[in-house]
């Protein structure tokens, strides 16, 4: 409904307007028509009022005329002549509005009495004429019928005296004709309501006299007849029985005077007066020409009637042209709501379309597109027309010309390499037959011979009968899949290849220990086939208690990052299939497959390498004892007959006895040596490790060697001298590698020349060269110079003798005893091997000495004889941030206590110069030293308290062995303000010079920092001295910062790490790292405030601690 | 042909000592002992030896070498040369003859047989 009114209703409104002005018009029409037919109508109506008037009249005037008729046709008329002739007219019922016929008799002023005497004569004794009066003419109404009621006033009434009717009958009299009067008021009007009236009157004349001129007339005058209306009367009925549609109104004379209204028929007929209300449509006004008078009669139309019968019409026509108009209207708006409607919709589905239409050309476009960019062509044959359609990429790929050569089936066969059409073809077929979509690979042939793989997939669809009815399918390039895909085939060949045929066992497993892979070689080795242990956990290969340990290397790497086994090639034990167990050298390497860990295990077999090296140290042990045996009666024997003590002997006889001796001397050194190498190698040689006086066992060894080196004519010089340096060796062994080395040097030394030795003290340790001027030792031998066996050339150890083994076990004997063998030397001006040890710590002398001090460190003076012991001590100390000295001699103690500040002192009493107890006393004797705090650490606290006897006082006394615990307490009792006033110490461990020194410079407010470059240097200050923060750089030039972590969690106590990198990594998980930062990401500020962080969460445990000293 | 003059090569002191002996004394050869191949080279055109008893391991020009050298010059190409070594493996054996070694005698050797030995290897010789 609403839609009716919308919008472009306009129309409808228009032509609903239009209706209705048409109506309106139709309207104004009609009621023009109407007033018009009205109009006819009334005007009719007015003829017929206006005739019927006029015939009235003329009927009233009939009757007089034949009252006339009367006198003409009688000498006399009688009374009851006229009484009879009026009576006969029935006037009552024939004639309304007539009040009587009568006859007014002139009478000339001298007739007058005569008159009157006849009249009465008659019998009407009151007979008069009324108005008496003098007149001209008198006129008398001597009959007059019906004689009763009103009439009887009128008997005797001179007409003529009245000025309105006297001018009537002179008319009347003059003209001959008749005459009405104009408005009277009749005699008769003596009661009841009043009307207007008027008289008629015809004029009379003697019969015998002239009348054709108006004096003729006067003087044949007789008298009138007349009658009297009452004009309502008269005029009531006029028009009949029907109800009138007019009214009129009848006014004497000329003009529509109120004064001369005679009749109005309204106010006759009952309806009330005209109101203005409802004045009369029409209006007319006549002349009546009424026997000499002039009556003007407004005839006007009765409202009611009219607008009663014309408002029926038009309110038909109104309401049916209303209603016509608004079924217009709602005809029009419904058209057009329609026609909007259906507009609308035409757009719509116009918009529709287009959008559709765009879409599709969009979607057209997407296809091919997408069909380009996949290199995927689509097709479609119509299997009733055989049309075949290709989309565009059909035709790129064929590399046909869509505009020359049209989509084809043939055009398709032709562009498939001619081997794969057969295949295709039937796979086509098949599809057909089978009702199933097919997919095949096959190779197109360009023009050019070059060779394109292709994957096709078709499927068709079939009708309700099962007819192929159209088959719809796509083809990809896939060239470069196929190539791709050959090429991981014959990769994977490849490896696979190497895998199978690598004569190592290659096993894989992830980080959960499952195996991934496990190649030809691994079955052969364990005995089992890849299938069966793939996916199983590498566990089973292993024995206990490797199986268990394993597990724990994993999770280890996992948690910390650092293999245990990776890299390195371990001997390990292997499980085979059957339960048997096998040596078997293993060497794990690290990777990474699809994002996870993977672990590549090489795994080589060395039952038989063990075998052998087993067979081979049996051998060599027992071969060595066989061959010693016999040798030792050769040479013993030799040696006897050498000697000369069992008899001369010839000269050929002695030298070759002579040759044989020395050579079977040789031979028995080869055989020490061996069992020596292989004894060392066994680790079952043993050393007596005392301390000795170096320079005495090198005087030995040359001394020895002279004889020797004299066969080579070769001198041997000491030339430097470290007289009163000890070491702790094994004196015999260490002679062994004097020998070697001095038998070495004179080997090869040309003869002539010298040997020379020199012994000099460096730093801790004692160094002893052996230099000789001999063709010097190639570069490329260097690296092999301490190896088994080897010498620069093999034929040269012919000549020159030894055993090959020399370096080796000197090499060996020497670092037992903790010493380090070098050599250096230039090709052709001789070598110098050289070899340092360590000295022997002078129990007396200072161990350590700490120079200066931190600020605000506390320093601690340890006297202690037993390194070991001072060491441990020293160690407490340091972890604990004390600088700490120690010295073991009672003596030196003193010194160090005069010359320098300690806070504290540590004493053992077993010292070797004095008494520790002795040395207590000493101490407090000295005034400075009253209030030294001294703990007693000793192993005779028991005794020692005896001996002081409460003299003076220890601060505490602590038992050996040392619970660290106990003496740090007993420390930090003795020195409270040791953690407020400490400065912390950092330990950064940096490669990169330039990095560290700013970081140094950073932090140099906060703490003291102390750099090193490398692992080896970080692990020796760890272990030495007291950091509360170590920063440490991951990418060190001989490690991974992370290895050092073990030791810095092991240290007591453990310092905070602050781990610094170069670049991203991953912490191992659990490390106890307090922060990882990246060089490149951490701003200085953020370090530093690292680094106090560090320092701060460092610091509270102590806090802690010292809180719960206090209470 | 009567073996009389024979050339050793030996590095080791000891062993030309024994060997001169052995031979001189027991086989009645005249015996020139050399150190070395250049040794041997430069004295097999001045002693003309009928044999060369040439030891394989030795500094500088080992044993296969001397043989070699020996083999280019014309003059000693003929000249019958018995190796000396441990390595008396057979095909080590076959490897020397190869290369033109007339037999290979095996080291250690008992002095009192070498005389002997060689002497079969000449009169074997000898006869083709």
């Amino acid at each position: 409904m609403r839609r009716l009114f919308r919008g472009a209703q306009r129309s409808a409104w228009i032509v609903f307007g239009g209706s209705l002005v048409l109506v309106l018009l139709a309207m104004q029409l009609l009621y023009q028509q109407v007033a018009l037919d009205n109009e006819q109508k009334f005007k009719l109506h007015v003829e017929d009022v206006r005739d019927a008037i006029q015939e009235r009249l003329r009927q009233h005037e009939q009757i007089l005329l034949g009252a006339a008729g009367l006198f003409e046709a009688n000498a006399s008329v009688t009374r009851a002549a006229w009484r009879a002739y009026v009576t006969r007219l029935q006037l009552d019922r024939n004639y309304p509005g007539i009040q009587g016929v009568g006859y007014s008799q002139v009478v000339h002023p001298g007739e007058l009495q005569a008159h009157i005497r006849s009249v009465r004569a008659e019998g009407f004794a009151n007979y008069t004429v009324h108005p008496p009066g003098e007149r001209e003419l008198y006129t008398a109404i001597v009959y007059l019928e019906p004689f009763r009621d009103r009439n009887l006033a009128a008997f005797g009434y001179d007409m003529f005296s009245q000025t309105t009717r006297n001018a009537a009958m002179r008319r009347a009299a003059e003209s001959g004709e008749t005459a009405i009067t104009g408005k009277v008021r009749l005699v008769q009007e003596t009661h009841g309501r009043e009307q207007a009236g008027f008289l008629m009157y015809v004029p009379i004349y003697r019969k015998d006299m002239p009348i054709s001129s108006v004096q003729e007339r006067w003087r044949a005058l007789q008298g009138f007849v007349y009658s009297p209306y009452r004009v309502d009367d008269l005029m009531r009925g006029v028009m009949g029985e029907s109800v009138t549609p007019l009214s009129f109104a009848i006014y004497d004379g000329e003009t529509e005077n109120e004064h001369e209204l005679m009749h109005d028929s309204l106010a006759v007929n009952g309806a009330p007066a005209t109101s203005p209300a409802k004045v009369g449509q029409y209006k007319v006004s006549q002349q009546i020409n009424a026997y000499g008078r002039q009556w003007r009669v407004r005839f006007e139309s009765r409202p009611e009637i009219e607008t009663s019968w014309w408002s029926r019409q038009s309110m038909l026509l109104a309401t049916s042209g209303l209603g016509f108009s608004v079924m217009l209207w709602l005809f029009v708006a419904l058209i057009n709501a329609r026609r909007e409607q259906a507009e609308a919709l035409a757009s719509e589905m116009t918009a529709e379309i287009r959008r559709s239409e765009r879409q599709l050309k969009a979607n057209e476009t997407r296809l091919n597109e997408a069909q380009r960019t996949a290199s995927v062509g689509s097709w479609e044959l119509d299997l009733a027309s055989r049309q075949l359609h290709w989309s565009d990429e059909i035709f790129r790929l064929f590399e046909i010309d869509k505009n020359t050569c049209p989509a084809t089936y043939e055009a398709f066969l032709e562009t498939i390499h001619p081997e794969d059409r057969e295949a295709v073809n039937r796979a086509y077929a098949g599809s057909l037959e089978n009702r199933q979509p097919y997919e095949i690979r096959h190779r197109l042939l360009m023009k050019d011979g070059r060779i394109k793989w292709v994957h096709e997939r078709c499927s068709t669809e079939f009708d309700a009968q099962g007819r192929a009815v159209v088959s719809r399918g796509t083809v990809q390039d896939i060239t470069q899949l196929a190539l791709a895909e050959r090429q991981a085939r014959d990769s994977a060949e490849f490896t696979q290849s190497i895998l199978d045929n690598a004569l190592d066992g290659i096993i894989s497993i992830n980080e959960r220990g499952e195996i991934q892979s496990f190649n030809r070689a691994a079955e052969r080795i364990f005995g089992y086939v890849a299938d069966e242990v793939i996916g199983k956990n590498v566990k089973l290969l292993m024995p206990e208690p490797y199986r268990a340990e394993h597990d724990g290397y994993l999770d280890n790497y996992h948690r910390t990052g650092v293999p245990k086994i990776i890299g390195k090639g371990r001997e390990v034990t292997g499980l085979r299939r059957d339960g048997s167990v096998f040596p078997m050298e293993l060497a794990v390497s690290s990777s990474q497959r699809q994002g996870r860990p993977l672990f590549v295990g090489l795994v080589r077999d060395i039952t038989e390498r063990k075998r052998v090296e087993q067979m081979k140290v049996e051998f060599v042990s027992t071969v060595s004892h066989e061959l010693r045996t016999p040798l030792t009666s050769i040479s013993g024997a030799l040696g006897l007959v050498c000697s000369g003590r069992l008899g001369e002997l010839p000269e050929q006889a002695r030298s070759m006895l002579e040759i044989a001796s020395k050579n079977s001397l040789r031979l028995t050194h080869l055989i020490n040596d061996l069992l020596d190498m292989e004894r060392l190698v066994a680790g079952k040689l043993r050393f007596d490790m005392q301390g000795q006086d170096l320079m005495s066992l090198v005087d030995q060894s040359v001394d020895n060697m002279r004889v020797y080196a004299q066969q080579y004519r070769v001198a041997l010089e000491i030339k430097e001298r470290a007289d009163g340096a000890r070491v702790r060796v094994d004196a015999i062994r260490l002679q062994q590698v004097m020998s070697n080395l001095l038998s070495n040097a004179a080997k090869f030394s040309p003869a002539g020349e010298s040997v020379t030795i020199r012994v000099r003290q460096t730093g801790r340790n004692v160094r002893v060269e052996v230099e000789d001027r001999g063709s010097g030792i190639p570069e490329e031998f260097g690296k092999r110079v301490f190896q088994k066996f080897s010498q620069a050339d093999s034929s040269d150890a012919r000549k020159k003798g030894g055993t090959g083994l020399g370096l080796a076990i000197s090499k060996e004997l020497i670092e037992c005893m903790n010493g380090m063998i070098g050599f250096h030397s230039q090709p052709g001006q001789g070598a110098s091997f050289h070899f340092e040890l360590p000295l022997e710590r002078d129990r007396k002398a200072l161990l350590e000495f700490h120079g200066d001090a931190p600020p605000g460190a506390h320093r601690v003076l340890v006297v202690e004889d037993d390194p070991d012991i001072a060491e441990l001590l020293m160690r407490m100390l340091t972890d604990a941030g004390y600088a700490a000295d120690a010295v073991g001699g009672a003596e030196l103690a003193l010194k160090l206590l005069e010359s320098h500040e300690y806070d504290l002192v540590t004493l053992d009493l077993m010292l070797p110069d004095r008494s520790g107890v002795s040395l207590l006393a000493t101490i407090r004797a000295r005034p400075e030293f009253e209030r030294l705090p001294v703990i007693v650490v000793s192993a005779f606290v028991e005794d020692g308290k005896l001996a002081i006897n409460g003299e003076f006082e220890a601060q505490d006394w602590l038992d050996k062995p040392i619970d660290e615990a106990r003496l740090m307490s007993a420390v930090r009792h003795c020195l409270p303000t040791q953690t407020a006033a400490t400065r912390a110490r950092i330990l950064h461990v940096e490669d990169d010079v330039d990095f560290s020194g700013i970081v140094a410079v950073m932090s140099r407010e906060i703490a003291d920092i102390e750099v090193v470059h490398t692992l080896a240097h970080a692990r020796e200050r760890l272990g030495r001295a007291h950091y509360d923060l170590v920063i440490l750089d991951i990418g060190l030039r001989d490690g991974n910062g992370f290895e050092l972590l073990p030791q810095i969690e092991a240290l007591q106590p453990r310092p905070q790490v602050i781990v610094l990198s170069g670049r991203e990594f991953q912490a191992p998980e659990q490390a106890a790292i307090f922060q990882t930062l990246v060089k490149s990401r951490t701003s200085s500020e953020s370090l530093l405030a690292s680094i106090r962080q560090g320092l701060k969460d460092r610091a509270s445990p102590d806090r802690k601690e010292g809180a719960e000293d206090e209470t | 042909m009567k073996l009389e003059r024979i050339l050793y090569v030996e590095d080791e002191p000891d062993i030309q000592a024994v060997a001169k002996l052995a031979l001189e004394m027991l086989g009645g050869y005249a015996v020139t002992m050399c150190g070395n191949g250049e040794e041997a080279l430069a004295q097999v055109e001045q002693f003309e030896p009928q044999l060369i008893l040439l030891d394989v391991m030795m500094p500088g020009m080992d044993g296969p070498t001397t043989l070699k050298r020996l083999r280019e010059n014309p003059d000693t190409a003929r000249i019958p040369v018995i190796f000396l070594t441990a390595k008396v493996q057979p095909q080590e054996v076959a490897q020397y003859q190869a290369l033109g070694a007339l037999d290979v005698l095996a080291k250690p050797f008992d002095p009192m047989t070498l005389s002997v030995q060689v002497q079969q290897i000449w009169d074997g010789q000898q006869g083709e």
